[in-house]
């Protein structure tokens, strides 16, 4: 996919990600790593919070199974 | 004066650091925080020789384009100054950073993405925990306070 202001890159361990068409080696070699950190910290909160609402869901809905039964 | 070690945003031609002192009669500039200069200031009052050509601070750093007209005293607590024409510019190494993620047009993948999955899997992993050991788990919890209940009777009617 390219357009006027990006261009496609190809990043070992990422995949493609669109970069600004202009961007320095040194720059985006920055911007890559904020953009790669930010996407797994989303990954991992995204985890964590299902992992934890999914405990509450289950043990509220047991827990009123068996007081309601 | 070619410097031994080049200045990272000016390279060894013109942004060599001026080591001697007193300062020869040149053109020079200098980053400073901006807690430094109000000393940059009081070292500059009473130098008539001493010019204060450009200035350009970013928030917490100065930049600043000074003249020499003869050799001059520098203020050492300042670091070194560099050497400079007059039609310099504040370097563009200096200007604040833009934000690195504006680089990327890919979206960051949403938490959600990642939430509902892990959710599905945590209820099902435990709904079929307590489905596959219920029998166990309650009926011996049932035993024990059965069995409990009973001895303690058995105790009383002794």
């Amino acid at each position: 996919m390219q357009n006027e202001e990006y261009q496609t890159i190809e990043v070992p361990g990422v995949g493609e990600l669109r970069a600004r068409v202009g961007t320095s080696t040194l720059e985006l070699a920055g911007a890559v790593k904020v953009w790669h950190d930010k996407a797994r910290s989303a990954r991992v909160d995204g985890f964590i919070s299902g992992a934890a609402f999914g405990i509450m869901f289950s043990v509220c809905s047991f827990g009123m199974y068996y007081l309601l039964r | 004066m070619i410097d031994p070690y080049p200045h990272p945003f000016y390279g060894s031609d013109t942004g060599a650091l001026e080591r001697q002192n007193p300062l020869p009669v040149g053109i020079y500039s200098v980053d400073l925080r901006n807690d430094q200069v109000p000393e940059f200031r009081r070292w500059q009052q009473g130098r008539s020789a001493v010019k204060v050509l450009k200035t350009n601070d970013n928030g917490s750093f100065s930049w600043l384009l000074f003249s020499v007209s003869s050799p001059t005293l520098w203020a050492t607590g300042l670091g070194f100054p560099s050497i400079a024409k007059a039609t310099d510019e504040r370097p563009q190494a200096f200007e604040p950073t833009k934000d690195p993620t504006d680089q990327i047009a890919d979206a960051l993948p949403s938490p959600a993405a990642f939430a509902i999955p892990s959710f599905l899997l945590t209820t099902v992993g435990i709904g079929l925990a307590i489905y596959l050991f219920r029998n166990e788990l309650f009926e011996n919890a049932k035993r024990r306070v059965s069995d409990y209940r009973s001895s303690r009777r058995r105790r009383v009617e002794s």
